[in-house]
C-alpha cells in the first residue's frame, strides 16, 4: 500500500499545527463560532447532538495494522472506546472534546492519517471496491488510480470552495462493488484493447434529489484521466449554482445543462490545461503504482482449512457467507462483519479493532480494509490460516456469518448521534437484524439500508429495502422504498407510501418478508431478483395490507 | 423561534468538550435538565438567552420546550430527549420511557 513520503508527513504536521493554533484562539475568545466553524470542518470536526464529532479519512478505505491500532489508541484515549465505519470508507469519533482534537490529529500523523477535507465543499475521500487487488474479476487494482486522485485532490487550490462537497469513486471489477454511480463522480477501470481506460459516469447522488450517473465519457486513457477531472471539476465550480445549497450538486447542473452541452464545456476546459498536465502527473502515478505492485503471495498447504470445512459447522457456515475467493488460488478475502445481531452497525471496539489489526498483522500481509457496507475486510487471507482467524474473529464478537443477509444492514447513525437526522436509524437497524436473526438464511441475500433523514448518508434509494426516518409532527416515521441497488444497473427504490410509526414498522416488514416467501420461485430466487420480475406491487401490498384492511 | 410555545428551558453546547449544558437561575450553564430553570414567557427566555449566550463559552443557544411532571421538567420532542439521555438511551415505548410527555 502507498506509504506517506517527506512531503507528505510535512504537509501533514503543519496543518496540524495551523489546526492546533486556531483551536487555541477559539478558546481564548479570539475566534468566534462562525469563525472558526470552517476552519474545524476543514480539518474534519463537527458538531453532533451530544458532542464534537471527528471524522477522520481512510484513503480508499485502504488502512495497514499499525494505522488500525492506532486508531483502537484514539478511541480509547479520546472518545468512548469505539469508532464508527462509515459508508464513506472513513471512521468517525462521536465523543472527542474540542480541546483534545489537535492531539488526536498529532496522534493521527503519527500513523499517517488526516482528516483533511472529510467535511465542507471539497473532494472528499475517495472510495473504492473493498475487495481492490485481490478481486477475481478485477481489470486492474484501482487503489493506484484512487491514491493518484487523492493527491491531486488534497489542498487542490481552486477545489477548496467548491459549489457544494464532491464525491468521487472508482471499481474496476466486473461487479461494481463501490456504488459508483451513486457519486458525483464514477470512475468504471475498463480495457481498451491493451491500454487502462476510464469510462466516466457523472452527476450521481443519493440525498434530497437521488440520481443515478449517467455516463459521460468512455475510454477515457489513463493520461487524459486527470485532465477530464480537472475539467469537469472547472465547469461545476464556476456554473455549478451557489443560491441555493439544495441545488448545488453536479447532478443539478448536469440536468440543467443537459449532457451535449456539459460534454462540449468540459471539452473546451480541456484545451486550456496542456500546460497543467505536462506529464509530471504520469511520472507520479508510475511511482504510486510501485507501492501498489501485484506480489505473490508464498504457496501453503490448504490441509487445516479442508479440515476445518470438513468438521467445524459453524466455520464452514461462515466461510459459505463471509468469504469470498482470491485472485490468487489457495488465497481468501475475509469479510469481518461488524453486524452482530443487536449491534450498531459499523460500530468496532478498541478491543475489535486490535484484534482485526493483529490478524493482519501475523497472517494478512498487514492489510485491512474498510468496505461501504460498513464491515471490515482481510484482503489476503491463506486459506490454510482461515480457521485460526475465524477462531479469533469469533472470540472478539466479529465472527457472525451474516455477509449479504437482512443483519447486513447499514444504517446512519441518525438521530441518537447526528445533528441534520430526523429520527432514529440505528435502533431500528438492530431491532430488524435481532427480528430476523433465526430467519435470515431463509430469506437470503437481501439489503437493507437506513437512513436518518433524507441526506441518505445510509444509501437508503439503492436499499432492495429502503428506511428512510422522518419527523412526522414530532413523531418518528419511517418511509419504505423497495427495488433500490448499486451497481453498473444501478436503480432507485420506488417510494411505498405513507410512512410508518416505530410500532407499525416491523409488523409491515414480516409481511413484507412474508409476501417474498410466499411470491419466489425458490430459495436460490433472492428478493431482488423477485422485485425485478413481478415488480414493486404485491411488495406494496402486502406493506399495507393492515391498513387497507381496516 | 415564534413557533416556540412556553415552558421552555434554553440549551446549547460547550465549546470546550461539545457537551449538552442547559442554562440555570443563575445564567450559568449546567449539565442536569433538572436544574435548568423553566421559563414560562418565551419573551423572558429569549432575553435571558441572550444574556447568557457567550460565544466563548457555549454555541448554538436556543429555546427547548418543555412540560412539567411531578417537579421535573421533561422534553416534549424525542429529538431534546435524545440530547437528554444519549445515544441509544431513548425509546419511544411508553412503557418504558418516562422523560417525553405527548403534547
Amino acid at each position: 500500500m502507498y506509504r506517506y513520503n517527506t512531503f507528505d508527513r510535512d504537509f501533514v504536521r503543519e496543518r496540524v499545527a495551523q489546526y492546533r493554533d486556531q483551536v487555541d484562539r477559539r478558546l481564548e475568545g479570539a475566534l468566534t463560532e462562525d469563525e472558526f466553524k470552517p476552519l474545524r470542518l476543514m480539518n474534519g470536526v463537527y458538531l453532533q447532538l451530544h458532542a464534537y464529532m471527528l471524522r477522520v479519512a481512510i484513503p480508499y478505505g485502504t488502512l495497514s495494522s499499525r494505522q488500525l491500532k492506532g486508531l483502537a489508541d484514539i478511541a480509547e484515549r479520546w472518545d468512548h472506546g469505539y469508532g464508527h465505519f462509515t459508508t464513506r470508507q472513513n471512521i468517525q469519533f462521536n465523543w472527542p472534546r474540542l480541546v483534545d482534537t489537535p492531539d488526536i490529529l498529532d496522534a493521527l500523523a503519527d500513523i499517517d492519517m488526516h482528516a483533511i477535507q472529510t467535511s465542507g465543499n471539497t473532494i472528499r475521500n475517495v472510495t473504492t471496491d473493498q475487495f481492490a487487488g485481490a478481486a477475481l474479476d478485477e481489470v486492474t487494482d484501482p487503489r493506484p488510480y484512487a491514491e493518484w486522485i487523492r493527491q491531486w485532490s488534497t489542498d487542490h487550490p481552486e477545489f477548496q470552495f467548491l459549489p457544494r462537497k464532491f464525491k468521487i469513486a472508482i471499481s474496476a471489477g466486473a461487479e461494481d462493488r463501490a456504488a459508483i454511480r451513486a457519486h458525483d463522480i464514477g470512475l468504471r477501470i475498463v480495457r481498451d484493447g491493451s491500454q487502462i481506460a476510464f469510462d466516466i459516469y457523472v452527476g450521481g447522488g443519493l440525498g434530497r434529489t437521488p440520481v443515478v450517473g449517467s455516463l459521460v465519457f468512455e475510454r477515457v486513457p489513463e493520461a487524459a484521466l486527470l485532465p477530464h477531472l480537472e475539467a469537469i471539476l472547472s465547469v461545476y465550480n464556476l456554473s455549478g449554482r451557489r443560491d441555493n445549497k439544495y441545488k448545488a450538486r453536479i447532478k443539478i447542473l448536469l440536468h440543467a445543462m443537459g449532457i451535449t452541452d456539459f460534454i462540449k464545456s468540459v471539452n473546451d476546459a480541456l484545451q486550456h490545461l496542456s500546460h497543467t498536465f505536462n506529464g509530471a502527473e504520469l511520472e507520479e502515478l508510475a511511482r504510486i503504482k510501485q507501492a501498489f505492485g501485484p506480489s505473490l503471495l508464498p504457496e501453503r498447504d490448504p490441509d487445516p482449512y479442508h479440515n476445518a470445512i470438513d468438521h467445524d459447522p459453524g466455520f464452514r457456515q461462515w466461510v459459505e457467507r463471509n468469504v469470498i475467493p482470491h485472485r490468487q488460488p489457495g488465497y481468501a478475502c475475509v469479510t469481518v462483519s461488524l453486524k452482530a445481531h443487536g449491534q450498531a452497525p459499523g460500530d468496532a471496539t478498541a478491543a475489535q479493532m486490535r484484534c482485526v489489526a493483529h490478524i493482519a498483522s501475523t497472517v494478512g500481509f498487514d492489510e485491512v480494509r474498510v468496505s461501504h457496507q460498513q464491515n471490515l475486510v482481510l484482503p489476503h487471507v491463506s486459506q490454510a490460516d482461515l480457521p485460526a482467524v475465524y477462531a479469533e474473529l469469533a472470540k472478539a464478537g466479529l465472527g457472525t456469518p451474516n455477509i449479504g443477509l437482512i443483519s447486513d444492514l447499514i444504517a446512519c447513525p441518525g438521530m441518537d448521534y447526528c445533528a441534520l437526522a430526523t429520527a432514529r436509524s440505528i435502533p431500528i437497524g438492530q431491532t430488524i437484524a435481532k427480528r430476523y436473526a433465526g430467519q435470515e438464511a431463509l430469506f437470503g441475500p437481501v439489503s437493507i439500508k437506513i437512513s436518518g433523514c433524507i441526506n441518505a448518508c445510509g444509501h437508503h434509494h439503492i436499499g432492495d429495502i429502503g428506511i428512510l426516518g422522518l419527523d412526522k409532527a414530532g413523531v418518528e416515521n419511517y418511509q419504505v422504498t423497495i427495488g433500490g441497488r448499486p451497481g453498473l444497473d444501478a436503480a432507485l427504490g420506488e417510494k411505498m407510501g405513507p410512512g410508518f410509526s416505530e410500532g407499525e414498522l416491523l409488523p409491515a416488514l414480516d409481511r413484507l418478508f412474508s409476501a417474498y416467501l410466499e411470491l419466489r420461485l425458490g430459495p436460490t430466487d433472492c428478493f431482488s431478483e423477485v422485485v425485478k420480475r413481478l415488480g414493486v406491487a404485491p411488495f406494496r401490498d402486502a406493506l399495507y395490507e393492515v391498513a387497507r384492511a381496516a | 423561534m415564534s413557533r416556540v410555545k412556553a415552558p421552555v428551558v434554553v440549551t446549547a453546547n460547550c465549546v470546550r468538550t461539545g457537551q449538552v449544558v442547559y442554562l440555570d437561575a443563575s445564567y450559568g450553564w449546567v449539565q442536569a435538565l433538572q436544574s435548568a430553570v423553566c421559563f414560562d414567557c418565551i419573551e423572558a427566555a429569549t432575553a435571558a438567552m441572550a444574556l447568557a449566550d457567550d460565544e466563548a463559552a457555549v454555541i448554538g443557544a436556543y429555546l427547548v420546550p418543555v412540560k412539567r411532571v411531578a417537579g421535573d421538567v421533561w422534553p416534549t420532542h424525542y429529538r431534546e430527549a435524545i440530547r437528554l439521555e444519549g445515544p441509544g438511551a431513548y425509546t419511544n415505548d411508553p412503557n418504558r420511557s418516562s422523560k417525553v410527555v405527548s403534547l
